[in-house]
């Protein structure tokens, strides 16, 4: 027994290549240390043997079994939500160890990886420090967009944690788990059904146990249970782990939830959004020179409302630039080969993306993507593909359905009838966090306000939502914080600096009480050198004080809207 | 007899869910002019028809009154949407339709954001509107959730005031000649 010491804090590890990979990479949603890549480090980046702080409780890093069959492959795992009484096994609580094998990290971590299968079809793969290495710490790395995917959960480990990742109850991140037998054979004659377990799985089931079996395979293998649990995700990681913190507060202690796809339903209905209004106002996609050409002059019009001109926009909701009304892009001899201007449907087209998806009375029904962030993600030659999954597997179940069908007149019963059928099921967005915040949990927030596959206002829409209901946002600042990040895209890249050790930030808060005052974001300049920027805890924004260096994070300060 | 019960129960195991969800409309209150009430409604129960999450409240008006209904959000996290129809209903609730006729109910109209939000932040903005009623007897207000921040319940402030026709001085000075026309033939009868 040994009292084991934690990672000490560490300069950064480069986010940048993973975060613009990330945010380029076929442009899909991004997971947190698993499913993909966040702008931060996904976990602490300090070796086992990092001198540094130690745990007030003791910690035995020194494992009770051996890593085999008959070691920790031998221990009885249950999982505390059985599957439902319709499903092949029904009412079964059971979690079986199906392999144990032994591994090394790049950075020299060895560790015992048990894989577990809770039925019906959740894999959760837990890779558990050996040699002396565990900190005392379990993290679960979120994954992305629909997940169906697992592997080793290897930044963990190599800081040092006990390591956890799911497929979230099927393989391949199609979507079409949704509906039972991926649809097979169905059309909109024959529509298929809800696939209730897989889906529920999906919600939440998948990413609860990963606590619980974690949980007790630490017991198990270390003989105490961890003395702190994290979750760590970006996109669909961050939702996820905004769920546990909504509808499981006791299963983690800090929470990093980036870019949180929370409104599941809503967004993913917007997201068809720039696709059809290209298709009725544009006849076509817009090339993304063009787009490029219309954020560019947006990004122009808009630089300077935050008092520095750098290229990017600090607050795209005070930005109201429209491509309808500026002659110098669009003009009425324009033609859709033209890359240097606009016609005047393509310019009311993206003017119609940034203003949010809209019923034919001109209600909001879900804000659009902001002013600054890249249209073709979204605004691409074909549709992204979770917009054309979510509404053929999760809200018609018909593998036929055709977005092309979509209409200003139909729009709103489309964005109904997504949210009667997925709403009940995915809303992450339960702004009542008492649980939670009575239990000592600390949680870090944050998104980019270039995103260009969630909706970033959707993020500050659920600080809001939470700030009304407790108390206000001063209530929320002693545990729960927000950062976002102008000019970063979906889990980073961009322009914009990028946000720095924002997982450490949770860890510093949760085990030392040190609230993030704000999160450091920084970039390469070309000219070299580093830029840094503050990231302040919304709804504060950083602010120029007027004098020094606009490229050093000390010559900002945090103010108010 | 083993056969009846094993029916009775086959047939209380079938029905008594469905009876369970069975829920007849239930009217939060009676409005009374000028006197706002409070309630509270599920954040998209009134957009997506979810006729459980709806708080009904009736009011009663006369021909040629002028009925004014506005709601107000007590919570930044709530949109509120509104529908007024004619009649009472004691129907289930899971026939609501907040654009049409439904219940016995004939469907006056709905609104929505017609005003700025009344607390911020919050999405869109509150009910408010005048109607002229041409048919005198009981009405039915649902107000419900229209896109709320998200599924749950939220309190909102109902206002209704309803204005009686007020008759031009002509149609007083007639209703006075007719009265007093009367009263002569009575007094004529008398005599």
């Amino acid at each position: 027994m040994a009292s084991i010491l934690s990672s000490r804090r560490r300069p950064m590890r480069a986010g940048l290549g993973a975060a613009s990979l990330c945010a380029t990479a076929a442009l899909v949603a991004c997971g947190g240390g698993g499913g993909g890549s966040s702008a931060s480090d996904a976990a602490p980046t300090a070796t086992p043997d990092d001198p540094g702080r130690a745990f007030a409780a003791a910690v035995n890093s020194t494992p009770l079994l051996t890593c085999d069959a008959a070691g920790i492959g031998g221990v009885h795992l249950t999982s505390d939500i059985a599957t439902l009484p319709t499903t092949n096994p029904p009412n079964d609580a059971s979690a079986t160890i199906t392999s144990v094998s032994t591994g090394t990290t790049s950075n020299g971590v060895a560790y015992c990886l048990v894989k577990v299968l809770v039925p019906p079809a959740i894999n959760i793969w837990v890779g558990l420090p050996t040699g002396g290495a565990w900190n005392g710490r379990l993290q679960s790395e979120g994954g992305g967009g629909y997940a169906g995917s697992v592997g080793v959960a290897n930044a963990s480990i190599s800081a040092g944690y006990v390591g956890i990742q799911t497929d979230t109850g099927h393989t391949g991140g199609s979507g079409t788990f949704g509906c039972i037998d991926n649809c097979a054979g169905n059309n909109a004659a024959n529509p298929g059904k809800p696939d209730v377990q897989l889906q529920t799985d999906f919600a939440y089931r998948s990413e609860h146990e990963m606590a619980v079996i974690g949980k007790q395979l630490i017991q198990a293998f270390y003989g105490q249970q961890p003395v702190f649990s994290y979750w760590n995700g970006c996109s669909t990681g961050g939702r996820q782990g905004m769920r546990m913190a909504q509808q499981f507060p006791a299963d983690y202690n800090g929470i990093l939830a980036g870019a949180p796809a929370f409104h599941w339903d809503r967004f993913q209905a917007y997201q068809i959004w720039p696709q059809m209004v290209m298709r009725i106002d544009a006849g076509g996609p817009i090339s993304t020179a063009k787009e490029t050409l219309a954020t560019n002059a947006a990004i122009a019009a808009c630089d300077a409302i935050d008092g520095v001109s750098d290229g990017v926009i600090g607050d795209p909701r005070q930005c109201s630039y429209n491509p309808v009304t500026d002659a110098t892009i669009t003009k009425a001899s324009c033609t859709s080969a033209d890359n240097t201007c606009l016609t005047p449907g393509e310019a009311s087209a993206i003017q119609k993306i940034w203003g949010g998806a809209r019923n034919t009375s001109g209600k909001l029904l879900w804000p659009g993507l902001e002013r600054g962030a890249a249209l073709n993600g979204l605004a691409g030659a074909t549709p992204f593909a979770i917009a054309v999954a979510q509404p053929r597997y999760w809200v018609y179940f018909d593998p036929t359905w055709d977005w092309t069908t979509l209409t200003y007149a139909n729009y709103e019963q489309f964005f109904k009838d997504t949210m009667r059928m997925v709403n009940p099921m995915m809303a992450s967005e339960n702004p009542d966090l008492s649980a939670f915040h009575n239990l000592g949990g600390k949680l870090v927030m944050w998104q980019g306000w270039a995103d260009q596959l969630i909706m970033p206002e959707g993020s500050t829409m659920y600080y809001d939502a939470v700030a009304n209901v407790m108390g206000g946002y001063n209530a929320l600042l002693p545990w729960y914080r927000h950062f976002m990040a102008p000019g970063v895209g979906h889990c980073g890249g961009g322009v914009g600096p990028q946000p720095q050790n924002l997982f450490q930030s949770v860890v510093d808060w949760v085990e030392n009480g040190t609230a993030p005052d704000t999160i450091t974001a920084s970039k390469s300049l070309a000219g070299g050198g580093t830029q840094t920027r503050p990231l302040c805890p919304y709804p504060k924004a950083a602010k120029y004080i007027g004098s020094g260096s606009t490229d050093d994070a000390a010559n900002f300060t945090c103010a108010a809207p | 007899m083993r056969f009846r019960n094993a029916v009775l129960a086959l047939l209380g195991a079938t029905l008594l869910p469905l009876l369970a969800h069975a829920q007849p409309v239930s009217y939060s209150g009676t409005l009374v002019s000028g006197s706002p009430a409070t309630g509270s409604a599920a954040g998209f129960s009134w957009f997506l028809d979810q006729g459980a999450g709806i708080s009904f409240w009736q009011f009663s008006a006369n021909a040629g009154d002028t009925v004014t209904l506005s709601v107000n959000r007590l919570n930044g996290n709530f949109d509120p949407g509104l529908s007024l129809y004619r009649g009472t209903t004691t129907a289930d609730v899971s026939a609501f339709s907040s654009t049409g006729n439904w219940g016995g109910l004939t469907f006056v109209a709905g609104l929505d954001d017609e005003h700025a939000a009344f607390m911020t932040p919050g999405p869109n903005g509150d009910p408010f509107g005048s109607f002229a009623i041409t048919t005198s007897g009981l009405y039915t207000v649902a107000v419900g959730g229209s896109l709320s921040t998200d599924a749950g319940s939220y309190p909102f402030r109902i206002t209704m005031t309803d204005v009686a026709a007020v008759p031009e001085p002509e149609t007083t000075a007639l209703l006075a000649l007719g009265l007093g026309v009367l009263a002569m033939r009575r007094r004529r009868r008398a005599g």
